[in-house]
């Protein structure tokens, strides 16, 4: 009988073992390079930053369609909501100064529809020679559908615009705020302005449907090509990502996985990158871990400034 | 500033050969068409452009009897409410809009049974399809924007078409609006407050409740109405500043034409900025009956 139960233990124990490695990916993760530049205002050398970031990561820019996604959510030009329009401007320079075939911005709000007035109100206009001329509203961009393979959402497809699958090179260029739902919102949280307002609506509330973090996950994966480039002079701390209020860091965080740029960005922030669900659910879907990361430039240690968060996310402390 | 006449001219220029309207630019989509029409109609155009967009709108009407946002997307969503009240005054078209009400009046949330009504004060949760309230897109939750353009269009049609589920579906639609106002009075997207307890109202969305509010006869409204004419002061977009006009006219407050100092910068801007000139003159394309 004693045999038998150990027998059927054994096959058990062997059979969720292979389930769990079937789950999680058992790989050694590869060390990932992010970069910590300290930059004390927008009146920096930005554009030197950004190239110098781009040339340290080797990323190929000559001859590429390089597509630049800030972040835009509402109108001031105050408080750190939106990504800074210089920033951006240093980054379209930056790309254009090593070659790139052709920068284009774009954007989708996910709160209020009049993108180009808030653009406008922000700063993107006078901070961008032709802005208007260069730039995509991806909330009623024309869009192509696109079905999800193995998703982690709830989401089996999605019409997206035509104009994040025509580059080579997603740039995702997010502010670095707190977020009252998922604890922070970085450079894979500003892949929501992807999906078209005016078929999903605004809010992009099927994401939320979807579950916020498996909708963060799964449009990570739709576009193996990106760059980060986390504007982290001026953040947002408190009840972000639009009542919190400023907090200055003054550094850039940047590199070619968004993963591990995040969770730098959330080591810089005090937040655990452990009890972010989504960066979980990445490690859990791919060879990645948030403790091999190999930080370059300034260290972590020299910028990190704990972020007030909201009283229900206060669990997710450093 | 920009004129009417300036307006019209530059709506008309951004119009595609299909006889849609983009937003800005490539293929046509079914709200800016709508708005565009909607613009049109009571400005000084050749019955020609008019007849084709309305053919072009009513082209795009699904089986199940809504509207798609635009061809590649083959649901049926909100833009309905903007193709019902245009086709609305398109006689050769009228005839396919009572399927689309029909489809619409089905996209108001009912009232919760008691069940669920239970559960909810229980756990002191709220609804995430809200009672009343419509979705931007079929199946998600239902916020203040798609809810008030289904008012909208459900009143436009409801005289004509006597069906019971229209009313009741009416009814629903104003009682969530007035559930979810900010603190301010007014209306932002329509979020749950958790979390966002001190969120403002938004321009946009404060003129279109008031204008699918105007005729409620409810004094409650008066907070909202003082928000919008403050917020008429220092509007941030065309878009907010045009509903703003077109809300407080629907509700007896006209107002002088303003300085705009904005430029109408999408096809939805210049189309509201048209229908808000056309408002100041008493005439409002969303609150009219059928032809």
């Amino acid at each position: 009988m004693a045999t038998s139960l150990n027998r059927r233990y054994f096959f058990l124990g062997a059979l969720g073992l292979a389930l769990s490695c079937a789950r999680r990916d058992l790989r050694p993760s590869p060390v990932r390079r992010v970069s910590i530049v300290r930059a004390a205002s927008y009146k920096h050398d930005l554009t030197d930053v950004i190239r110098r970031i781009l040339y340290d990561h080797r990323v190929a820019v000559t001859g590429k369609r390089v597509l630049l996604k800030p972040n835009l959510v509402e109108f001031s030009a105050q408080a750190p909501i939106n990504t800074n329009p210089i920033l951006v401007s240093a980054a379209l320079e930056a790309f254009y100064s090593l070659g790139a075939a052709s920068v284009t911005i774009a954007e989708g709000p996910g709160h209020r529809r009049m993108t180009l007035d808030m653009a406008e109100a922000a700063g993107f206009f006078s901070s961008i020679a032709r802005f208007e001329d260069i730039f995509i509203d991806l909330n009623t961009d024309d869009v192509q559908h696109v079905p999800l393979s193995n998703p982690v959402s709830g989401l089996k497809e999605l019409y997206l615009p035509n104009t994040v699958f025509d580059c080579d090179l997603l740039v995702s260029l997010p502010k670095m705020k707190t977020h009252h739902w998922a604890g922070a919102t970085l450079s894979m949280k500003n892949l929501f302005g992807v999906v078209p307002g005016s078929i999903y609506g605004w809010p992009k509330n099927i994401l939320h449907w979807a579950g916020i973090d498996e909708s963060i996950v799964d449009l990570h994966r739709l576009f193996p090509k990106q760059f980060a480039i986390v504007d982290a002079i001026e953040a947002m701390e408190g009840n972000g990502p639009i009542l919190g209020t400023s907090k200055h860091v003054g550094a850039i965080v940047a590199g070619s996985h968004p993963p591990s740029v995040d969770a730098t960005c959330c080591q810089i922030m005090g937040i655990n990158p452990e009890k972010i669900r989504y960066l979980n659910l990445i490690g859990e879907k791919s060879a990645w871990n948030w403790k091999a990361i190999a930080q370059t430039g300034e260290p972590i240690a020299a910028v990190r400034s704990p972020f007030a968060l909201h009283p229900d996310l206060r669990h997710l402390r450093l | 500033m920009i004129d009417a006449k300036e307006l019209q001219a530059l709506l008309l220029s951004s119009r595609n050969a299909d006889g849609g309207w983009p937003s800005r630019r490539g293929r046509s989509w079914t709200e800016p068409t709508a708005l565009a029409l909607l613009a049109l109609q009571g400005a000084h155009v050749s019955g020609e452009v008019r007849a084709i967009t309305a053919s072009w709108l009513a082209d795009q009407q699904s089986p199940d009897g809504g509207w798609c946002p635009c061809a590649t997307v083959p649901t049926s969503t909100w833009v309905t409410s903007l193709a019902l009240l245009a086709l609305s005054q398109e006689s050769e078209h009228t005839h396919t809009c009572p399927k689309g009400a029909l489809w619409l009046s089905g996209h108001v949330y009912p009232e919760l049974n008691a069940f669920q009504d239970f559960l909810l004060h229980k756990f002191d949760l709220s609804p995430s399809q809200a009672p009343g309230s419509a979705p931007w897109f079929p199946g998600t939750a239902g916020w203040v924007i798609p809810t008030a353009f289904s008012i909208l269009a459900l009143s436009c049609w409801s005289a004509r078409l006597n069906t019971p589920t229209i009313q009741p579906a009416i009814q629903r639609a104003k009682a969530y609006l007035l559930q979810r106002r900010c603190p301010d009075g007014g209306w932002n997207h329509g979020g749950s407050l958790q979390r966002s307890e001190t969120s403002p109202s938004y321009p946009e969305t404060t003129g279109l409740a008031l204008l699918a509010l105007a005729n409620s006869s409810s004094s409650s409204l008066e907070p909202a109405l003082k928000l919008a004419e403050d917020l008429l002061l220092r509007p941030d977009s065309t878009e907010g500043l045009s509903w703003l006009l077109i809300g407080l006219a629907a509700n007896g407050r006209q107002h002088e034409e303003p300085q705009w100092t904005m430029r109408p910068k999408t096809t939805q801007d210049i189309a509201l900025h048209l229908i808000a000139l056309q408002t100041l003159r008493g005439r409002n394309p969303f609150l009219q009956l059928p032809v």
